[in-house]
């Protein structure tokens, strides 16, 4: 196996049990992989399965069926001790709200020094060395580690679970949402810092967020997510400029005029009786009847493109590439979930 | 370099750690009611303590022909503190020895309790669909027994004693801490800094231990100062029947039943231990109420960032 890519998830299913015999199926065969020092972004609404792709590869959780590869050994049934040595120590994940990833208990200094004491590396004045210096690597004052997290701002939290993070050098991080809940001024240098840091690091991201512009600025490669499936994945500065899946269409379309907007009609579908065919076919301004009855494979399109759709690339943009000075607020959530509704309403 | 580097760091975390303490226990005295119940509670502790150098006369000492003296300030005679009881034992002089065991009682016991359910309560919390479902049952069934029916059995199988009561009193005592905790130990476990804890690779025990157990520690240490009064109370009843303390000890509960029956009489024998019972449950409510705000960090201004 080369050792280009630094984890792999290969036909990922993630089931729920509910109540009364059903059964949730949050994640349906998602496959992709992160390659050495890059950033990937997984872009998607709510519910689409993003955090649980996450959760599942950093192995929160365990798949209900596939496998996952990190740094060329199979991780997806691992437990104990060889999980600890072979995940913990190598893949970190920093979360969306640094509010409440910090344990208000614990001192910053302590919060950085657990995943070393944990591993069990050095002393505990090598541990204390280490995380000072980590400290400063991230932009915070090494007087805050007998601080708690409460006194510190929102963007010096995420500094720390950031920090945390890279404690143990890492190859990989996981990224969920990181800064959703940070003012925008402060996004951008959390954002900076993380582009830094794999710059001087050769770190990979996972990178998961609904912050389309965010996302394109970020991101090396980017997957959207729909419904629990991979629907598009391919270089990012491409897949925005020509998106070949209208799901992926409609999500550009947001960053050009509001003309040129794409709006979605008709509802969700639900993940726990979920439509035989593209998950996408109730919304599609291209559905047809083949697409309601068969779901389409994800196939490659061009040189490292994959998409699945019966009929790639034939929802175009219009109007012309628009650039934003500032990351966007969430677009997705009123243009595609809200507008519908408001139409019916009126 | 760095071997000469090692010992000054280590001797400065072994100082760290004794600071730490020392800043819990210096925010307990900032706090309004714990500069009123460490006085309280340090005096009663010194008298407990110093009671066989304080006591005018021998406590267990019997006078018939002073019985039922009133105090001296109400006219009594024989020039008693707070009196004699009906067998002419000074009251004064019993109040101070039947300190040092219902202060005794009521630590240690809700001590133990406290330790013992925060564990219990830890692994419900934690283990909620197992273990905890198994836990909490029999918390359930232990609600459902009265205490003393469980202790007159108890005692009548390990025998009568104020240890072996003390003990079946800390572990009778788990349910309480278990059943407040575990709602929010099993909320607790699902906070993301816990997710980061197991992304680190923590183990289960520095899970509960070092992350769940300190955001659970408010309600227990309300109940724990609550509590300590509450054993003191229990002591006493269960001494009524036998169970606990036996003559020629005493502690403050069993000298209040002692003296109920006479209460017309010699209501100085009742009313003063009563009191000084008052007085142990306050003093260890508003230390309680203290100890929970110094564990917060929420609650304190700032803190010493020297100490890490």
């Amino acid at each position: 196996m080369s050792e280009q890519h630094v984890a792999r998830a290969d036909g990922l299913v993630k089931e729920f049990r509910l109540g009364g015999g059903r059964t949730l199926r949050a994640v349906d065969g998602v496959s992709f992989e992160v390659r050495r020092g890059e950033t990937l972004g997984l872009v998607g609404e709510s519910g689409s399965g993003k955090t649980t792709v996450a959760r599942m590869l950093i192995r929160l959780e365990k798949p209900t069926a596939g496998r996952i590869d990190f740094e060329g050994r199979d991780i997806t049934a691992l437990r104990g001790s060889a999980l600890r040595t072979a995940v913990r120590r190598r893949m970190a994940m920093v979360f969306q709200n640094p509010s409440t990833s910090l344990n208000p208990y614990q001192r910053v200094g302590d919060v950085l020094a657990e995943p070393l004491r944990v591993h069990k590396a050095g002393d505990a004045a090598e541990r204390r060395r280490r995380v000072l210096e980590m400290m400063e690597q991230v932009g915070l004052d090494p007087a805050f580690a007998g601080r708690y997290p409460q006194e510190l701002s929102g963007g010096q939290r995420q500094r720390v679970g950031i920090a945390r993070a890279l404690m143990l050098d890492p190859s990989l991080i996981v990224a969920d949402e990181p800064t959703a809940s940070l003012d925008v001024s402060v996004q951008a240098q959390v954002v900076n810092l993380l582009q830094d840091l794999q710059r001087r690091r050769g770190l990979a991201y996972l990178f998961i967020t609904h912050d389309l512009a965010l996302v394109r600025h970020l991101s090396h490669r980017i997957a959207v997510m729909y419904l629990g499936r991979l629907v598009e994945i391919g270089p990012a500065a491409e897949l925005f400029a020509d998106p070949a899946h209208p799901y992926t269409a409609v999500l550009a379309s947001m960053q050009r005029d509001t003309e040129h907007r794409i709006l979605p009609t008709g509802d969700i579908p639900s993940p726990v009786d979920r439509p035989a065919g593209c998950g996408f076919s109730s919304r599609c301004p291209l559905a047809t009847a083949r697409c309601v009855e068969q779901a389409p494979p994800l196939v490659p399109v061009s040189d490292g493109r994959r998409v699945a759709c019966h009929f790639p690339g034939e929802l175009r943009l219009g109007g012309e590439p628009g650039h934003r000075a500032v990351p966007a607020p969430p677009p997705l959530a009123l243009p595609v979930t809200g507008l519908p509704t408001l139409k019916k309403g009126g | 370099m760095t071997t000469a580097t090692a010992p000054v760091a280590k001797s400065r975390h072994v100082e760290r750690s004794r600071s730490r303490s020392a800043e819990i226990l210096g925010r307990v005295w900032g706090d309004t009611s714990g500069r009123i119940a460490v006085p309280m509670l340090g005096a009663l502790v010194l008298i407990a303590l110093f009671a066989p150098w304080i006591v005018p006369h021998d406590p267990t000492h019997q006078n018939l022909a002073a019985a039922g003296q009133a105090p001296f300030w109400l006219g009594g005679e024989g020039g008693h503190l707070l009196g004699t009881d009906t067998l002419g034992r000074d009251v004064f002089s019993r109040l101070l020895y039947g300190l040092r065991l219902s202060l005794v009682v009521g630590v240690v016991t809700a001590t133990g309790a406290a330790l013992f359910g925060l564990v219990l309560g830890l692994v419900a919390g934690y283990f909620e669909n197992g273990v905890g479902m198994v836990l909490m049952r029999l918390a359930d069934i232990q609600f459902a027994i009265p205490f003393v029916a469980v202790g007159v059995a108890l005692a009548a199988v390990v025998g009568p004693g104020i240890v072996k009561l003390m003990i079946i009193l800390a572990v009778w005592g788990w349910a309480n801490y278990a059943r407040t905790i575990v709602n929010s130990v099993s909320q607790v476990k699902r906070m993301d800094f816990v997710t980061a804890a197991h992304t680190v690779g923590a183990r289960t025990p520095a899970i509960l231990f070092r992350h769940i157990a300190p955001n659970v520690l408010g309600p227990v240490v309300i109940l724990w100062s609550t509590s300590a009064g509450v054993m003191i109370l229990v002591e006493s009843a269960l001494s009524l029947l036998g169970l606990g303390v036996q003559p020629p000890d005493f502690s403050l509960g069993s000298m209040l039943s002692d003296s109920r029956t006479t209460l017309r009489l010699t209501w100085w024998a009742t009313v003063f231990p009563g009191l000084a019972i008052m007085l142990v449950v306050v003093a260890f409510n508003l230390l309680g109420d203290a100890i929970r705000d110094a564990l917060n960090p929420s609650a304190r201004t700032r803190s010493d960032p020297e100490l890490w």
